[in-house]
């Protein structure tokens, strides 16, 4: 199922906090785990020098791209896999729906891969007639309900055991008393048959290693291994973006990914896929073909300060320290990409009308950056996001005029400290009425006590 | 124009007044090993901590008595093209280990090209089939100790360098290489941890100090 896009941003979250507390605490015992899980991974490190040393081989390869992508596809080519390039989600439709028309394919097994997610290819297949059925165990559970994912990694997070009881127990009669390790293993029995009847196999891409034409994919349950080795066509959908120019670089990205998303060393599988099954293996797809998909990051990557969000290898773990995504997981952003991440490449990646009011989503409290294993500067990104949405006139007409009011009055000291002395005496409780456009933030907050004197007036007169 | 041209023109006006960001060089791992110069015990520690089982032995041929010991109490078993000649090492006929499809059996029995003591990782190959890797409930893999290579970058190297059945020259990666460090695991249901979701949920990992 996809979203609607980000616009109802608003009533949507409002309306997840408020119809659905569960939602909230799922999600926040979910990413209080992630976040102790990735502190305790990052302390055993030089976390610093992993993150200085990731930021700089993205950001090389980031400005090398178009070097890279050709020595990518000259080297799969060399190693038997097929090459194709998608400008928008509807070329990459077209190309998999041709791929499935060639080989008269009628099932499909998906691995995890949140590219597929952005292009709506479950949708394309079940409308061309192929069954297609989603083998990470989370995406299994939101695929049964019939919703998109609300995390990165975690696709399911926002939902309880007792909702995977209660959905377990409506589709396969399993008592509702069953604790994880039989939900699994119902799933686990289930899905075996799909995975053996599967024509083809869809995937991701975590990186594209340049010099050895190598798809690279990280899990840890072996459904993306089972989903591109047992069916006889393998399709890999890979972000352009997910470039990096050397086989040893992966050494690198695996572990930081690892550590950032979930806290382990490595995940527990590791796929590094050159290419179709060669004389002298044994199994192995008859056929890989690798679509290289731009979808927008070409846009993003013209944008002078916002490219740098390109360098992302979606740990996850800005949304597990974002204290908005915490209350609410990832669907009310209406869009593949959640949270801070999220609201940083979808003005790019959509455009900033389309993506409004995502920049807005967010505190500016600067947790993200702490956390981010590609160094990703995401709070600059998003003051950078507010300040185009204000200059295309995006913003409400309030707060447009606000800023360009604050704007004039701190490019002149006497009207500033003027303002300053207003507002040091206006009440800020609702029933002052002072300022009736906060009246929805300040009716059930109590604010603080002015200072009797201003920051200037004791900076002047030195601070104790 | 096709959608190649257009995506590497988009990306070069793009990329047209950008500085070029040089490669800051090899990953180093900058972190102390608690079990520095000793790989196999790094190995064994990290493997073991991420839920996986290691057993060792001084020769191929008790290596393979035991492990024959082990597979006595699994009712059906599938043997990876390159584990056979380990398997039966030593072995009377009698003894030898009946083989059949990796989808319906109880466990599977590979060989290793090397192991990571970094990631405590097995490295796995195509030429032993990825079957018997992946669909048996257990997993069974020898690993040679002199092939447990300190950090995952030398295992990767050695791995390309080596000339493989199917391969015309060296330097080349086989078809698909899978890295397993551990039982298959989800914590998906509840943020309850599963072990053995779509992979083995038991690995053991049988080192052979000399071979």
């Amino acid at each position: 199922m996809s979203f609607s896009g980000p616009k109802h941003y608003r009533e949507e979250s409002a309306k997840s906090l408020k119809d659905r507390p569960s939602v909230r605490t799922s999600v926040t015992s979910a990413t209080d785990t992630f976040n102790a899980n990735r502190s305790e991974a990052y302390s055993q490190i030089n976390s610093d020098l992993w993150k200085d040393w990731a930021r700089d081989v993205k950001s090389h390869a980031l400005t090398n791209l178009d070097q890279y992508l050709e020595q990518a596809e000259t080297q799969l080519l060399a190693n038997g896999a097929k090459v194709h390039w998608a400008e928008t989600a509807h070329d990459a439709l077209g190309l998999l729906e041709e791929i499935v028309r060639d080989h008269g394919i009628s099932t499909a097994v998906k691995a995890k891969s949140m590219l597929s997610e952005e292009l709506g290819i479950n949708e394309h297949l079940e409308h061309l007639g192929v069954h297609v059925r989603e083998t990470d165990l989370g995406e299994y559970i939101i695929q049964l309900i019939g919703e998109p994912p609300s995390h990165i990694v975690g696709p399911a997070i926002h939902r309880s055991l007792e909702d995977c009881q209660r959905l377990f127990h409506e589709k396969f009669g399993t008592p509702l008393d069953d604790g994880p390790d039989a939900l699994a293993a119902t799933a686990r029995e289930a899905l075996r048959e799909e995975f053996l009847a599967a024509d083809l196999g869809i995937s991701g891409g975590n990186f594209l290693v340049a010099e050895t034409g190598t798809v690279a994919l990280i899990e840890n349950e072996g459904n993306i291994r089972l989903s591109t080795s047992l069916p006889r066509v393998h399709i890999a959908l890979v972000g352009i973006e997910k470039i990096v120019p050397r086989l040893e670089d992966v050494s690198g990205f695996v572990q930081l990914t690892s550590r950032a998303a979930t806290g382990q060393p490595i995940g527990n599988f590791f796929s590094l896929i050159q290419g179709p099954k060669r004389d002298g293996d044994i199994d192995g797809p008859e056929e890989v073909h690798v679509i290289l998909v731009d979808n927008g990051r070409t846009r993003l990557l013209a944008d002078d300060k916002a490219w740098e969000a390109l360098r992302c290898v979606r740990c996850g773990a800005c949304l597990n320290i974002c204290p908005v995504y915490r209350q609410t997981g990832g669907h009310p952003y209406g869009w593949t990409y959640s949270g801070p991440i999220g609201a940083i490449i979808a003005p790019g990646m959509l455009g900033l009308e389309e993506a409004m009011p995502l920049p807005y989503t967010s505190t500016l409290c600067g947790a993200c950056v702490d956390v981010c294993p590609v160094r990703i500067p995401i709070p600059e990104l998003l003051v950078h996001w507010r300040e185009k949405a204000v200059e295309e006139g995006l913003t409400s007409a309030i707060e447009s005029a606000g800023i360009k009011a604050y704007t004039k009055a701190a490019e002149r000291p006497g009207i500033f400290r003027a303002a300053g002395a207003v507002l040091q005496r206006m009440p800020l409780d609702a029933g002052g009425r002072a300022l009736p456009i906060l009246s929805g933030w300040v009716k059930e907050r109590s604010a603080p006590e002015s200072s009797a004197k201003s920051f200037m007036q004791q900076w002047k007169e030195g601070i104790e | 124009m096709t959608a190649r041209s257009s995506i590497l023109d988009r990306v070069r006006i793009a990329l047209a007044n950008r500085e070029v960001v040089a490669h800051p060089g090899s990953f180093e791992g900058w972190r102390p090993f608690v079990h520095a110069g000793n790989p196999t015990e790094q190995f064994t520690e990290m493997f073991e901590a991420a839920g996986g089982e290691v057993v060792s032995f001084k020769t191929q041929g008790e290596a393979s008595l035991w492990v024959r010991g082990f597979l006595a109490d699994f009712n059906s078993l599938s043997v990876g093209e390159l584990a056979r000649g380990r398997l039966n090492e030593d072995a009377e006929p009698d003894e030898w280990i009946e083989e059949m499809d990796p989808s319906v059996v109880e466990a599977g029995v590979s060989l290793a090209f090397g192991a990571v003591a970094e990631t405590g990782s097995l490295i796995m190959t195509p030429q032993d089939g990825r079957r018997a890797q992946l669909l048996p409930p257990v997993h069974v893999v020898f690993v040679d100790q002199a092939k447990i290579y300190e950090t995952l970058s030398e295992g990767l190297l050695a791995l390309k360098n080596e000339l493989l059945p199917g391969d015309k020259e060296g330097g080349e990666l086989p078809s698909a290489v899978g890295l397993h460090s551990g039982p298959s695991k989800s914590a998906d249901i509840g943020q309850v941890l599963v072990k053995g979701v779509h992979g083995p949920g038991r690995v053991v990992t049988v080192i052979v100090e000399s071979h």
